[in-house]
């Protein structure tokens, strides 16, 4: 018999459905696996009471037909507010709080019927790239547990790998949902920016961030995708235009496209076995009809340093509501309004975050702010017409790695900001641009990691990178292989 | 990488800036920490950006506006739930304009 918890995302909805199974046997089976892996850290808060009250309502709803998300578990990063459960971004100045309303997605996301299982495990306000700097300790990398999962959104990734849900939701701002993804050997999307609402995503650099998703098939992201996807007049940037198909128009027919190669992407710092598992993807798009086409994109070498200045910039703007006043940690001590702000600060946020709201206030103030900033948008500029020339002349889509490197160990690269930053070296560029991103499983270096393939489309375009991982996925089956869990 | 080496009143600046307390933060680690990572980042200075608009968003759409007038609104009870102190429909905080 199979475990309720090896199902996809579309198995549990069609089991559901056809009535094999209820709504709540599923969470209930996700519950105590959760319970069972408990060492993995991968989640915050684990919702079982609301869980399990959701599952019973939804098993009682006669028409499920407008129900696309029917009774099945979805766990949510803990940056996302859900009313009335706890969200702490990750943080200690956060915690306790419990918000007074839940975000756009998570409204979504109960709308079509899904069952909120648990608040996952992140980096601190979303700033890091390996889920260690959490106020709740790292989360570990199911593959081998010594490994980061990667992050920030590395929680969401280890639920889906280890089969404590079917589909989790992150947020990406340099590569959140898209390095984990890589590094936990699952499927995970980052659309264009605007493309998902941000009302009620705690922010961290706003020009930047967009909320993803996570699931072990390519199938399983486009059908969330499709149901948290849309305008909402909340969010100012949030995109106008109709709703798509995602799941729906998925094909596997991808003969004719243009997959751009980028020669900056395959360069001294790759390692060799993520060269080749993804070169070997590549060779596998070509036998799938797809022409391959070299590019090149001349400033992606800038990417890092312009998103750090551009995202530690806004960040220090927007973690400035964490004042101890209205919300959040405030200090005991009994002091004046200044030190009742600046104590509370440096009591409730961690290391990394200080730094980077230190940074970013020091490239906005003033004598510095033309010479990091407004530069740091003029690279931007630079590197968005980089991807516009590849994107209007020589191809449909760009393919390279999504990591330089497959997953480290938990605490090797703490010690030094810089070298951590790195990991971010392929996905940055991408949110600079706006443009959607995704990464599909491709491989495992020789110590069983997972490698990712990384797949960058134009603006709008989720539809062909779905289609062209979803056309990968069904030739290959590096998404079958899941690491064992208890 | 170099580093821009910055002074401890720098980062008695940068922490001023920020809302941070001098008293609890390491200060020489932060000095290094935050040296290197300037370091990096001023490699930027390289880069021709002669006749280049500054890029603020990847979305294009401008002066998106709504009407003016109250929405449904949340009732301020449930916002004063979180508040570390309050008093009535207020937050309490330590004196803003002192005396004298």
């Amino acid at each position: 018999m199979t475990n309720l918890t090896d199902l996809t995302l579309v198995e549990q909805i069609d089991g559901i459905k056809s009535n094999k199974f209820t709504s709540l046997e599923l969470t209930q089976a996700h519950l105590k696996k959760i319970k069972d892996n408990a060492d993995l850290n991968a989640f915050i808060t684990i919702c079982e009471e609301t869980a399990i009250e959701a599952a019973k309502q939804s098993d009682s709803t006669k028409d499920k037909t407008a129900m696309k998300l029917c009774g099945v578990p979805i766990a949510i990063k803990d940056m996302i507010l859900t009313e009335g459960i706890e969200t702490t971004a990750g943080s200690s100045i956060l915690k306790g709080f419990i918000p007074p309303y839940s975000a756009t997605v998570t409204k979504k996301l109960n709308a079509a019927g899904s069952i909120m299982i648990g608040k996952t495990n992140m980096d601190e306000f979303a700033m890091g790239s390996s889920t260690e700097s959490s106020f709740c300790g790292a989360a570990k990398n199911p593959w081998n547990k010594e490994y980061v999962p990667g992050g920030s959104s590395g929680g969401s990734a280890v639920v889906v790998a280890s089969k404590l849900s079917a589909a989790a939701l992150g947020t990406d701002t340099g590569g959140s949902v898209r390095q984990p993804s890589s590094y936990c050997g699952i499927s995970g999307i980052k659309p264009t920016y605007g493309r998902i609402s941000r009302y009620g995503v705690i922010a961290y650099a706003s020009s930047l961030d967009q909320v993803g998703v996570f699931a072990r098939t390519v199938k399983d992201c486009a059908l969330v995708l499709e149901n948290i996807a849309g305008h909402d007049p909340l969010d100012s940037t949030s995109y106008n235009a109709p709703c798509q198909n995602f799941y729906g128009d998925l094909t596997t027919n991808i003969k004719g496209l243009r997959i751009g190669i980028p020669k900056e992407y395959f360069i001294e710092g790759l390692n060799n076995e993520v060269a080749s598992a993804v070169q070997s993807a590549i060779s596998q798009l070509q036998k799938l009809g797809v022409t391959l086409v070299d590019i090149s994109l001349p400033h992606t070498k800038y990417a890092v340093p312009a998103y750090y200045i551009i995202a530690l910039a806004e960040a220090s703007s927007n973690l400035a509501r964490y004042d101890g006043i209205r919300y959040g940690h405030r200090t005991t001590e009994k002091t004046n309004l200044f030190n009742l702000y600046t104590r509370s600060r440096s009591e409730g946020f961690g290391k990394e975050v200080k730094r980077r709201i230190a940074i970013g206030s020091y490239v906005l103030s003033s004598g510095y702010q033309d010479a990091y900033y407004v530069r740091a948008q003029k690279v931007r500029a630079l590197i968005s017409r980089d991807f516009v020339e590849a994107f209007s002349n020589k191809c449909d889509v760009i393919a390279c790695p999504t990591a330089p490197t497959t997953a480290f160990k938990i605490g090797e690269k703490t010690t030094n900001p810089v070298e951590m930053y790195l990991n971010d070296i392929f996905t940055v560029p991408v949110n600079l641009a706006g443009l959607p991103g995704l990464s599909v499983p491709c491989g495992f270096d020789s110590a069983g990691l997972p490698v990712g393939l990384h797949l960058i489309g134009k603006h709008w375009d989720e539809q062909t990178i779905l289609n062209v991982a979803h056309s990968y996925e069904a030739s290959s089956d590096w998404h079958k292989k899941l690491p064992v869990t208890k | 990488m170099e580093s821009d080496n910055i002074s401890k009143d720098d980062v008695l600046k940068f922490l001023a800036l920020s809302r941070l307390d001098p008293a609890i933060e390491p200060l020489e680690k932060l000095q290094k920490e935050l040296s290197s990572i300037l370091g990096y980042i001023s490699t930027l200075q390289e880069v021709n950006v002669d006749g280049i608009e500054p890029m603020t968003h990847a979305n294009s759409a401008v002066d998106i506006f709504r009407e003016d007038k109250i929405n449904q609104h949340l009732n301020i009870k449930e916002f004063l739930k979180n508040a570390p102190d309050s008093s009535g429909t207020f937050f309490r905080v330590p004196l803003v304009i002192e005396e004298g």
